[in-house]
């Protein structure tokens, strides 16, 4: 009876405590849907032309029944063009608990066009992007590059009940990918889901399926020895653009920090150099209002841009290189990065 | 009481014989059958991946002030356009400047939608009572619309 006293009027004291207690002990048990171990070379500071090998593993729960292939993104920089520079392998163990057959290394396929994921009805790279966004990658333009499985896994939670619910499947991804001729610096991301149920959120720890963000790991990766300056994607550039993928026969912003270039009472002019698929130069350095940049902070600026407006080029006439700089009205203040000024990319 | 329930005796029948007239699909003898509808631009959404519902890019540029789009209705029925694109320096899609293109609307799919005649080209959605035309320029990533906004002319 003391006892049970005593138990009381302990729960009573830290009743609170002993709650938080028990729903993080719930929370771990049904926490397993994770990415455990991410294996990158060096750390992850790669060396420019080199073919490099990274593993990726991860528990999943798989829904009661169903059938799936098995999902396995990547965010990069877009130019690695991970889609024709990579390969992927993809292993298994606990498809046994779920009355399926474990697989060893087969190969996985970038996700074939007109393949969307269920809960956004996006290509899948898209659907990525809307849930995961860039991640810190918010210098350039980088990509959700999207493999899975030609085999289809058929699911039966109840197959095997000798474990009860504490079953999982456990994946194994070896990649393989070409770190192509650049220097950069940016975060590389990896995550697993599959067809069936896609990102559908889990909302809850009651809803016992679906996508989390645990799913997902980000690593940060530097690639050195490579031609040019070092392209960093984890700083905000002082020019930037809106949006980030664009061909130069779309709309676009271009976005600049001025820093402490201009003064408050400056019109600051964009300014801008075309080459032509010809290799003929054309030159846009007029102070009229199609230049003038909109100002939108303190020191930062924006114009909207047409570019076969801006440089007023005519039918047939094609942009293959473009590059920008800034000027106050009377061309007594430049902001110019070289001799041609910063170079934008369009998308490849 | 009796002259009241007489009157209204007459007047249930009156409303009863009201209600079983046919109704009348028949347009309005006294309204035009034949008029155009003019649009100009409202907003010019740029959708890319993050940005999924779109950026209006239409007022930082002047020349999309000179774009109309006008339906021609004859005989009751939507039957052509013109596009008159003004100083926009690009089309959203292959057509002549002033052409009148005949067309037919289509009130089977969902949304509604106008498509070039003969084609299933679609030129225009009609959805929640908004008028909209979507294409793309360059990069297959990024989509356009022009939101229209009916003027009087």
């Amino acid at each position: 009876m003391m006892i049970m006293n005593g138990i009381i009027n302990f729960f009573n004291r830290y009743k609170f405590v002993c709650l938080a207690l028990s729903t993080v002990f719930m929370m771990a048990g049904m926490c397993r849907m994770s990415i455990t171990e991410v294996t990158i070379p060096d750390s992850g500071n790669l060396k420019a032309n080199q073919t490099v090998p990274i593993q990726v593993v991860g528990e999943y729960e798989p829904g009661a029944k169903g059938n799936t292939q098995v999902v396995f993104a990547i965010l990069a920089p877009s130019y690695l063009n991970l889609y024709e520079t990579a390969s992927l392998t993809f292993s298994s163990s606990g498809f046994n608990y779920f009355g399926e057959t474990d697989v060893t290394d087969i190969e996985m396929i970038p996700v074939p066009d007109g393949e969307t994921e269920v809960s956004t009805s996006l290509d899948w790279s898209s659907a990525y992007l809307a849930r995961e966004g860039v991640q810190g990658n918010i210098g350039g333009d980088v990509k959700w590059f999207v493999f899975r499985t030609e085999r289809t896994f058929t699911i039966d939670d109840k197959a095997d009940d000798s474990l009860g619910d504490d079953k999982f499947i456990i994946g194994t991804v070896k990649i393989r990918f070409n770190t192509g001729s650049r220097n950069a610096k940016f975060y590389m991301g990896f995550s697993f889901c599959g067809t069936e149920k896609g990102l559908t959120l889990k909302y809850s720890d009651t809803e016992e399926y679906g996508y989390n963000p645990d799913l997902k790991k980000v690593v940060p990766v530097e690639i050195t020895g490579g031609e040019g300056e070092t392209d960093d994607y984890t700083v905000l550039k002082l020019i930037s653009t809106t949006p980030t993928v664009f061909g130069f026969g779309d709309i676009f912003a271009i976005n600049f920090d001025a820093g402490s270039t201009f003064s408050e009472d400056d019109n600051v002019y964009l300014c801008g150099k075309a080459v032509l698929s010809d290799g003929t130069e054309k030159t846009m350095e007029e102070k009229v209002s199609k230049a003038l940049m909109e100002k939108t902070g303190t020191s930062t600026y924006r114009r909207y841009i047409y570019p076969k407006d801006f440089f007023s080029l005519g039918q047939g006439e094609e942009i293959s290189e473009l590059y920008v700089w800034f000027s106050n009205e009377d061309g007594s203040k430049i902001s110019k990065e070289g001799e041609n000024g910063h170079q934008i990319q369009e998308a490849e | 009481m009796k002259k009241i329930m007489t009157y209204l005796a007459a007047a249930a029948g009156l409303l009863l014989a009201a209600s079983c007239q046919p109704v009348s699909t028949e347009m309005d003898p006294d309204y035009p059958s034949d008029y155009d509808i003019s649009y100009a631009l409202g907003k010019v959404l740029e959708k890319d991946p993050v940005n999924v519902t779109g950026i209006d890019v239409c007022p930082y540029f002047d020349f999309f002030k000179t774009f109309r789009f006008t339906i021609h209705v004859r005989g009751g029925k939507m039957s052509s356009f013109t596009i008159e694109n003004g100083d926009v320096p690009f089309y959203p899609f292959n057509c002549v400047e002033g052409e009148e293109i005949e067309c037919r609307f289509d009130g089977e799919s969902s949304p509604n939608v106008l498509r070039i005649k003969e084609t299933d080209e679609v030129i225009a959605i009609f959805d929640r009572g908004e008028c909209y035309l979507p294409f793309q320029l360059d990069c297959e990533q990024l989509n356009y619309e022009y939101r229209f906004r009916e003027i009087a002319e």
